[in-house]
């Protein structure tokens, strides 16, 4: 096998911030380097090897072996390489990721690819609230790049979404892309309340009409052409489009402008 | 606990002792957390200063550091926090921020500048508790609070009433015993109640459209309820118009309205503006300059604006909504408290390129440089709304190094520089001066006989800073800082957490009023009075307060 793996030495006591662990990071390190590398644990901070047994050589390929829901900041800054988990991660997963790719076999926490400007995130399980969404302190969430969730999202995933692509295997909860700015998301199952409150631009892409705001106008069935051409070229939307021969279009927010639209598949 | 300072250049104007001029050394002994003669015992522990400059530690009579506006800030900011994130290790590890930091942060900022005491300048009634609870939780800091009176309905309904100075009397000190407060503060006299009865502006002279009453009225009438109950520090004023251009003729009216009595005329650069010029913006620092030197009754201190990322918080939202439109980042809190008064919160970044942010840089340094006496001026950005209390450093150097000033001046707007006189003001800030600014003069003002200066008694808050010729660097990191005797900051990073203590005025007051305010409190305010008074055991985590008692007063 190739690259590092990490192998949890026994429960986590506290939260474990594993931000500053990143390909582009460990790859100039040697074992031994890495294995002294400070990292955040509770209020203190101790070295990686006291947490993990640490295997294998640095290159572009980290692998947690044993994911943890007190694991924070999986994968948060990467720029490249490529970063697998094994189970759980906890919140700020993949936070503002600028490439590279991050795989988690189960669910995340909160704020799973918040404000993350390329790359590629695929999530097996659940997300918590506001994947993809700004993080506190700035007024913009993801903004490029691809966040793949298979299971459900949490309330507010999307919330100021950028630009990029959101796919939801499951459902979303409460305020799905509240006040986005652009980009796409997709919902395969059945959205929350309050969805796209606040949108400018941007699209939403859902198999049922949800129930929305009052700021968005229903302008009813149409046959888009465009839809199959983006088919084509997103094949993460592929499935989502499949069959679609018209799609119901609601337009909104008024209040912002009304140039976000749901497009519900007929 | 015995403690000693030795072979330090003592510079403490209030005892009139210059050690930096003198080129005099001398040790500085502690027992029990305050300073004592020189005894020549033997001390627990000794620090040999090497001929730093020793001084009181620095008071900061007027910045927001605590309450329900400085919470609504937080929550607005949350940018603050991200850029300045406080690290792990610094035994706390959350929170942060410059323009409103957290409790943690603020103590520790301060403390790291060998600031000691600071005095939070505008709570309102309602938000007393809270704010107690905030400063009880801000380490390494002695704290206080101004009450905000002046626009609260009781207060508006008595003056239209018609009622007698007694009256106003005992309602003030049962206010001011209620809320556990140190001084009084008038934010916008009358005007932010008048702003609830559709009023967008209103001068010194204007009647409240719904109570009929001036400000005028309100600001007379509360200087002589400070002046009769006998509290150390007079009334704190925002005044009218705050940030609009020709203020100045309000400022100067304000001024003569006093009729010799004591008043604290707070930010009075955002005061100081003309109607002058091409721009109908201009300054009128001189003829304010001027008026302040001639009146020994009145002190100022100056919301020097400093360039950069800031937040405005202010009860004063008849202004704050007049500027939320240029609210950066765009985004704003306006809301009434209560009753008692507003509040208003608007983002803002003063930018050197801007032709008024510029100008009112130069309008604060204007009056720092011409009001002449330093015992009746001090040295404020008003934190935050100005600048963040870290730019202090950066003041200092601007106030005491006139090349460094004019070489800024140069940077700025073009339009601004010929709009002001800074550049031919000659004047240049001793160490003495700016020790008089910071500390001496704002002890005497608050009336703290034990801080401020370090002679025999005085609570041991020292701090000692390594002489640089670059004055910022200077100010910048303390060398060393002493809480009561405590050490808390080595080398410009705190070492140690200190819990402060909360000073209060207590003035007698007529006790008859009692009953009067629990039947308001009944009607009109929603809690009783009993559960909206603070008590002693509420502050400091069951420390409570310290306690200056007021002379005079009617009992």
């Amino acid at each position: 096998m190739s690259g590092v793996s990490l192998k949890p030495r026994a429960p986590f006591e506290a939260r474990v911030d594993l931000s500053g662990l990143t390909p582009s990071v460990t790859r100039p390190l040697s074992l031994r380097e890495l294995e002294h590398l400070a990292v955040p644990h509770g209020g203190r901070s101790v070295k990686l090897a006291e947490l993990f047994f640490v295997e294998g050589a640095p290159d572009g390929v980290l692998l947690i072996e044993i994911g943890d829901p007190r694991l924070d900041g999986v994968g948060a800054g990467m720029s490249e390489g490529e970063l697998i988990v094994d189970g759980q991660v906890g919140a700020f997963a993949g936070r503002g990721m600028s490439g590279g790719f991050l795989r988690v076999s189960g669910d995340a926490g909160d704020f799973l690819g918040a404000e993350m400007s390329g790359g590629r995130i695929e999530l097996a399980g659940h997300a918590g609230a506001r994947a993809g969404a700004a993080g506190s302190g700035s007024r913009r969430g993801l903004s490029g790049g691809v966040l793949r969730i298979g299971g459900n999202a949490g309330p507010r995933a999307a919330e100021r979404q950028r630009g990029g692509l959101i796919t939801i295997g499951g459902d979303a909860g409460e305020g799905l892309a509240t006040g986005m700015i652009a980009g796409t998301v997709s919902v395969g199952g059945a959205i929350g309340r309050l969805a796209g409150r606040g949108m400018k631009r941007g699209t939403i892409f859902t198999h049922a009409v949800p129930e929305l705001p009052a700021g968005f106008i229903d302008t009813g069935s149409h046959e888009l052409v465009a839809l199959r051409l983006l088919a084509r070229r997103v094949p993460e939307l592929k499935d989502m489009l499949k069959g679609w021969t018209h799609a119901r279009r609601i337009v909104g927010d008024t209040l912002m402008g009304g140039q976000g639209e749901v497009l519900a598949g007929v | 606990m015995r403690l000693r300072l030795k072979g330090g250049r003592v510079l403490d104007p209030a005892n009139g002792e210059n050690g930096v001029a003198a080129g005099a050394m001398r040790d500085i002994e502690i027992e029990d957390g305050r300073i004592v003669a020189p005894t020549g015992l033997k001390a627990d522990a000794e620090y040999d200063l090497g001929g730093d400059v020793v001084m009181a530690g620095g008071i900061d009579l007027h910045s927001h550091i605590a309450g329900g506006k400085m919470n609504l800030a937080r929550l607005l900011m949350q940018e603050d926090r991200r850029a300045f994130p406080e690290m792990p290790g610094n035994f706390c590890g959350c929170g942060g921020g410059r323009a409103v930091p957290t409790a943690h942060a603020t103590g520790c900022r301060y403390a790291e500048l060998g600031y000691t005491t600071v005095f939070e300048p505008a709570m309102l009634g309602a938000n007393a508790r809270g704010a107690h609870l905030e400063m009880a939780d801000i380490p390494n800091l002695d704290t206080g609070a101004y009450l905000v009176l002046g626009n609260d309905d009781y207060f508006q309904r008595l003056l239209a009433a018609g009622a007698g100075q007694e009256q106003v009397n005992a309602y003030v000190g049962w206010m001011i015993e209620a809320t556990q407060a140190f001084a009084i503060k008038i934010v916008n006299p009358g005007g932010i109640n008048a702003f609830k009865f559709n009023a967008r502006k209103m001068d010194l002279d204007e009647a409240n459209p719904h109570y009929g009453v001036s400000p005028r009225k309100v600001l007379t009438t509360l200087i002589r309820a400070v002046t009769e109950l006998g509290l150390p520090h007079p009334i704190h004023l925002h005044g009218c118009n705050l940030g609009v251009p020709g203020n100045d003729e309000t400022t100067l009216a304000t001024i003569l309205a006093t009729e010799g009595r004591r008043l604290h005329l707070t930010h009075l650069q955002f005061h100081s503006y003309g109607t002058e010029g091409d721009k109908r913006f201009s300054s009128s620092a001189a003829r304010i300059a001027e008026m302040v030197n001639a009146n020994p009754n009145i002190s100022v201190d100056v919301g020097q604006v400093m360039f950069g990322q800031t937040v405005t918080a202010s009860a004063d939202y008849m202004s704050q909504y007049r500027n939320r439109g240029l609210a950066s980042p765009k985004k704003s809190i306006g809301m009434d408290i209560e009753l008692d008064a507003a509040c208003g919160v608007v983002p803002f970044e003063y930018k050197d390129k801007s032709f008024v942010n510029a100008l009112q840089w130069a309008i604060g340094l204007e009056l720092f440089l011409l009001v002449e006496d330093p015992w009746r001026i001090f040295l404020t950005t008003d934190h935050p709304n100005g600048g963040s209390f870290t730019t202090y450093p950066h003041l200092i150097r601007l106030l005491m190094d006139r090349d460094f000033r004019n070489a800024q001046l140069a940077t700025l707007n073009k339009a601004a520089q010929a709009h002001t006189l800074l550049a031919q003001i000659t004047r240049e800030y001793t160490l003495e001066e700016i020790a008089i600014l910071t500390r001496a003069g704002p002890a005497r003002i608050l009336g703290l006989k034990d801080k401020g200066h370090l002679g025999p008694g005085a609570v041991a808050d020292i701090a000692v800073h390594a002489e640089d010729a670059d004055r910022e660097a200077m100010f910048s990191a303390a060398r060393l800082v002493f809480k009561g005797g405590r050490l808390i900051v080595k080398d410009g990073v705190v070492v140690e957490l200190a819990q402060g203590t909360t000073h209060v005025a207590r003035p007698d007051f007529d006790r008859s009023v009692d009953t009067d305010m629990q039947r308001w409190f009944d009607e009109a305010v929603g809690l009783k009075a009993q559960h909206f008074r603070v008590s002693d055991g509420e502050l400091r985590n069951g420390a409570g307060p310290t306690i200056l008692k007021c002379e005079g007063g009617a009992s």
